[in-house]
């Protein structure tokens, strides 16, 4: 992208400021990019034009935008402005598959980090199960679960087969149980995703911390525990969405809106 | 060059969002708090008609404006007309009105925004700021509409009545005006207003149960720092309030947009009670 300068658009959360500050303090500076601003705004902002004028007039190279609340509006109204500059993130309502209609269509281009499984991916078999009875008993909104809604029904059976083990759920030995559990799914024969938990004392090689009965991650390359952290979805001004990066999970490439002089 | 493209714009949005509440307040001489509610109904009336339907869109905004008519007639005749000009009265029922007109929005619609599609589409850059022809085309209507309302006020029959009942009542039913017919002519007017501002509204921010708020704050703000109606102090004041609404985003910081409006209603109030432009003919 050639992209070197960000400019961050922040909700104003306790969310939000904390994302914020990750991409000040870490992520951006571990990948060479320079902050030039952030912009805080209030979630009750329903017109967001000056905002992203002000984000032009920064100079930057992208938008990083932080938005949980009602996002859907932030993210139409760069659509129907068409701010000729990138914008990607951290984008709530982008992670359901319900925001191409909630942005009236207005959606296309919007990326975010996204956690999995989420829009853009096929899913594996057990998670389909999921997703066939959930939307046999449902037929209201969210039309997919989101990516808690899997986390929460894996994480349950894992409660269970543990609390089945242990005899109840009592502190000593459910929670011994939990921590040996680890449901591992496969999707096309290759290890796809991983439901386990960071021990007591177990530090994480990249960042070097301890993240104990924290859900495990990884996130160096190449990804073999088949438990990505965080991947980036976008979706494309058909209304499709795709996985675009990490490169092993993608399913689609990056793009630019239209709008934009590349 | 971009706080004036977009505080001229803004501004132009906001005068047809005012001159609704203004006309009631005018002639009628109450504070409708379920003005915000006609935006509202309009949006969600245009969102219905011509974005889940797919029906024209032309039909869409006129029937939202139909509709902000007749909802503004009915709340004439079943709400103020019995109330007998209790201002109090009135003011309460409005308000609670607009309640209950957002409780049925969140019934029917659930209270997740909705983004409504641009009347107009397209977008160009104007010295670095983004003007879409929807805004472009909410400031040109409301140049059209004020400019078409203060023409119909000075020049017809109809207009000079409004003019006579909002000096003084009493005289205008003397020489022969019905005061009645005249009130209701002007709550059907304000709602249509209303009702074709909410669609703007709307599809320049969001649609959402509690849309109604924002656009009766920027209202009673108007009238309050104008002084009670004027069409060309509803347009001054509406720019005034747009601009600094504007100035507040982009040279102090987007979280304190809606404070300097509030402090300058507190200030009007305080030092000049009868607004810049005092009591004015409509």
């Amino acid at each position: 992208m050639g992209w070197d300068s960000v400019i961050i658009m922040q909700e104003d959360t306790a969310f939000g400021g904390a994302i914020a500050g990750l991409v000040t303090e870490a992520l951006a500076p571990n990948a060479g990019i320079e902050v030039v601003d952030t912009i805080v705004y209030d979630i009750t902002t329903n017109d967001f034009a000056p905002i992203f004028s002000k984000a032009q007039q920064s100079g930057a190279d992208f938008i990083y935008l932080v938005s949980s609340v009602n996002s859907q509006v932030v993210s139409s109204q760069y659509v129907k402005l068409q701010v000729p500059m990138g914008m990607t993130g951290v984008n709530v309502a982008a992670l359901g598959q319900e925001f191409w209609e909630d942005t009236g269509g207005a959606g296309g281009g919007i990326s975010t980090l996204s956690p999995v499984p989420s829009v853009g991916f096929k899913l594996d078999p057990v998670s389909q199960a999921f997703v066939d009875t959930y939307q046999a008993k449902y037929d209201s909104r969210p039309v997919v679960p989101h990516f808690n809604g899997f986390n929460a029904y894996h994480g349950l059976k894992q409660a269970m087969a543990a609390a089945e083990e242990a005899g109840g759920f009592n502190n000593d030995t459910w929670v011994t149980a939990m921590e040996k559990q680890d449901i591992k799914l496969d999707l096309e024969g290759e290890p796809w995703l991983r439901y386990a938990f960071w021990g007591n004392d177990e530090v994480e090689p990249r960042t070097g911390r301890t993240y104990p009965h924290n859900a495990r991650f990884d996130i160096t390359e190449p990804y073999e525990d088949g438990s990505p952290s965080m991947v980036v979805i976008q979706w494309y001004e058909d209304g499709s969405a795709a996985v675009v990066y990490p490169e092993k999970y993608a399913t689609g490439e990056f793009t630019v809106p239209s709008w934009i002089k590349k | 060059m971009q706080i004036i493209i977009q505080g001229l714009l803004l501004s132009g949005l906001y005068a047809l969002i005012a001159m609704g509440f203004t006309l009631i307040f005018s002639v009628g001489r109450v504070l409708n708090l379920a003005y915000g509610a006609y935006l509202l109904i309009g949006g969600y009336v245009y969102f219905t008609v011509s974005q889940t339907l797919g029906v024209p869109k032309v039909i869409g905004l006129l029937t939202a404006t139909l509709v902000g008519c007749l909802l503004g007639l009915l709340k004439y005749r079943l709400l103020v007309k019995p109330l007998k000009g209790n201002h109090v009265a009135i003011e309460i029922s409005t308000l609670i009105l607009a309640v209950v007109l957002q409780a049925a929005i969140v019934f029917l619609y659930g209270d997740s925004s909705k983004i409504l599609l641009p009347i107009v589409s397209g977008v160009t850059q104007v010295s670095g700021a983004s003007v879409t022809y929807n805004l472009l085309a909410a400031t040109v209507a409301s140049w059209a509409i004020l400019i078409a309302l203060y023409v119909f006020v000075q020049k017809t029959h109809v207009g000079r009545a409004m003019q006579a009942v909002s000096m003084d009542t009493r005289g205008a039913a003397i020489s022969g005006i019905d005061p009645d017919k005249i009130n209701l002519f002007t709550w059907g007017l304000s709602g249509a207003l209303g009702a074709t501002a909410g669609v703007f509204f709307a599809s320049y921010t969001q649609l959402s149960p509690s849309m109604w708020v924002a656009p009766l704050i920027i209202s009673v703000a108007v009238v309050i720092v104008g002084g009670i109606g004027s069409i060309i102090g509803t347009l001054v004041v509406a720019h005034i309030v747009g601009f600094m609404e504007v100035l507040a985003v982009a040279v102090i910081a987007p979280e304190l947009r809606g404070v300097f409006t509030m402090l300058l209603i507190i200030i009007v109030l305080v030092i000049r009670p009868q607004g810049l432009f005092g009591r004015e003919e409509l």
